[in-house]
């Protein structure tokens, strides 16, 4: 036994006062040095400036009813949520006729089970919700927006409208690009020239880009 | 083609019978290959087929020779010379000229916000960092058509009118509905010594640089060449304008009736669409930044603290270098998606290419002509875009041996 060697771990000092508590977790999280502790005050005080002129506007100025639209008029007042409102089923339907419009809230409303239905990993059944919602859904879709058959009336395109087509069209163009980015792939990784050569063009991006 | 992994497809047994055909790889390689090419050219003469039969029904002729007639038309903002008797033809350059304005300022400006961005929000501040999140979040989940209206309707309507214009900096600058006006430079005769000046700066601190890096390589010592850059950048045009006499005047926007008269114009479309690119691009910049910055190894960090270099140097002369290997490429994507976006000026106006395309095509109805010009020019700017920054690529990248 060498009698100058510890046989004991020296104590553990606790830490600088400073570097302990919440308010040095504080400093650490809002002002760890000059610097950055001005620009976060300056962004602060500009963020809590815009989020006051978005209340200000939207609630607190803002005009709730109106019969008529002279009421927004008014010198001073903020937004006017009469006339989203008035107009609100035009951002979801467009011009779609009145009383059709209970296909569209179909189609969303099988969506959004179908996709729950494939999204939610407890549900049973995916093979079916997965045929359902590429196979049957999308021909589903088509019938009941387009009409014209079953003695559904006939829509035209140009009726469409709103988030209806918004949602319609990046769906349907999200899908359809994917298969067809997979084939332009594929080609450029060709060996063969008329494949490879085409996509190259099409894409026209520097290597190694996304 | 010579060592293709097939190999022992292609040169298996010959049997005779036709479906070893249908399975080598050889045939198949070059059946599809004809196929895609009868279809591609199935398509092309469909194209031209129906185009020419379309214009012989609506009596129009194929051809360029409406680009010298007078345009008739004005364009709010130019930065060459345009009136309503000028060409069609230099209606569309005034145009590509305004495309090529808001994408360069817009490029330089979003690279620089986008940056800032992308460092803000890898600080140890939790406001900044919190801060830098949102922003990107909100702007680039956001449609940039929405924004340019967003930005149009913000810079417009608070603005006065020409009468009660702000005014700043001893009225050289206005700022009304009209967009902000700025003191013109108009340079006299011998105004090109001043430009002789610059030239010889621009050699001068080239020069300076080239001396810096031999004296780093050979004795290891470094030498300032920022602030000696600056002034000579600065000092040379000055004296090349004073030997010259100060050719040099400003020409200072006026009020004058409902207008101003003189100075130089941004309007506010230009403004509004120059805020949206910059402030939706800087979006995606500021992510690229971050992955960049944060794809260079920790270890990096740590081995140049442990040769003694400082934070500013280690950041500078380690991480950067190696960040921006990471970072070129999909920034190229982002300049060239701003080059094209800028194209939604039409949306409020702006003349840019698209808008004067538009424009000289409902004028002078050769819609397959102007549309083939404006095609070329977008796709040629693109390609000039992504050759110049596969150049730019090749310098940075790491040299591998």
């Amino acid at each position: 036994m060498v009698a100058y060697v510890r046989t004991q771990d020296a104590p553990v000092s606790p830490p600088p006062a400073n570097m302990v508590g919440a308010w040095a977790a504080a400093k650490a999280k809002f002002f760890p040095t000059v610097g950055s502790s001005v620009a976060g005050i300056v962004i602060a005080a500009i963020v809590l400036w815009v989020l006051w002129t978005l209340l200000d506007w939207a609630i607190l100025r803002a005009v709730w009813s109106a019969p008529d639209r002279e009421l927004c008029n008014v010198e001073g007042a903020g937004a006017c949520w009469p006339y989203v409102g008035a107009r609100f089923h035009q951002f979801i339907y467009g011009f779609y006729p009145m009383e059709e419009r209970w296909r569209i809230n179909i189609v969303f409303l099988m969506g959004v089970v179908s996709l729950a239905a494939l999204l939610i990993p407890s549900i049973p059944g995916k093979l079916w919700s997965a045929l359902f919602f590429f196979v049957i859904y999308p021909i589903l879709t088509g019938i009941l927006f387009v009409g014209g058959v079953f003695g559904l009336t006939f829509v035209e395109t140009t009726q469409w409208g709103g988030l209806m087509v918004t949602l319609v069209l990046s769906v349907t163009s999200m899908v359809a690009s994917v298969p067809l980015g997979i084939l332009l792939a594929l080609g450029r990784r060709s060996t063969m020239p008329v494949g490879r050569d085409h996509p190259r063009r099409f894409a026209g991006h520097p290597e190694g880009a996304v | 083609m010579t060592d293709s992994p097939d190999k022992r497809l292609t040169s298996a047994p010959p049997s005779g019978s036709w479906t070893d055909l249908l399975y080598s790889s050889k045939f198949r390689g070059w059946a599809s290959q004809v196929i895609v090419l009868l279809l591609l050219l199935w398509g092309l003469y469909e194209i031209v087929l129906n185009t020419q039969a379309n214009l012989a029904r609506l009596n129009k002729n194929f051809g360029f020779d409406f680009l010298g007639k007078a345009a008739g038309f004005d364009l709010s903002t130019s930065l060459i010379q345009y009136s309503s008797t000028s060409t069609y033809g230099r209606a569309l350059l005034v145009g590509f000229w305004n495309t090529a304005l808001v994408a360069v300022l817009g490029i330089i400006c979003a690279t620089i916000l986008g940056f800032i961005i992308g460092v803000m929000r890898l600080s140890k501040n939790w406001i900044v960092s919190r801060f830098a999140l949102g922003y990107v979040e909100l702007v680039r989940n956001i449609p940039l058509l929405v924004q340019i209206f967003v930005w149009y309707a913000l810079v417009l309507k608070p603005l006065p009118g020409t009468k009660a214009a702000y005014t700043f900096f001893n009225d050289s600058f206005f700022l009304s509905n009209r967009g902000l006006l700025m003191p013109h430079p108009t340079f006299g005769p011998g105004a090109w010594l001043g430009l002789v000046g610059l030239v010889a700066a621009i050699a001068g601190v080239w020069f300076l640089r080239r001396r810096a890096r031999l004296m780093l390589e050979q004795t290891g010592k470094t030498t300032a060449t920022v602030l000696p850059s600056l002034a000579l950048v600065v000092v040379l045009p000055v004296l090349g304008l004073l030997a010259a006499g100060w050719p040099l005047t400003w020409d200072y926007p006026e009020l004058a009736g409902f207008n101003f008269k003189g100075g130089m114009t941004l309007v506010p479309e230009f403004i509004a669409l120059f805020l949206a690119l910059v402030i939706y691009t800087a979006s995606f910049i500021a992510e690229i930044v971050r992955s960049g910055i944060l794809a260079v190894n920790h270890g990096q960090t740590e081995a140049s603290q442990a040769l003694g270099l400082d934070n500013n140097k280690t950041l500078r002369l380690v991480v950067i270098p190696q960040a921006m290997r990471v970072i070129i490429p999909p920034l190229a994507s982002q300049y060239l998606n701003l080059t094209k976006n800028s194209s939604l000026a039409v949306a409020v106006g702006y003349p840019d290419l698209m808008y004067a395309g538009g424009t000289v095509n409902n004028q002078s109805g050769a819609a397959i002509e102007v549309f083939s010009i404006v095609l070329i020019v977008y796709l040629a700017t693109s390609l000039f875009t992504a050759a110049f920054m596969n150049w730019f690529n090749n310098r940075m990248k790491l040299v591998e041996r």
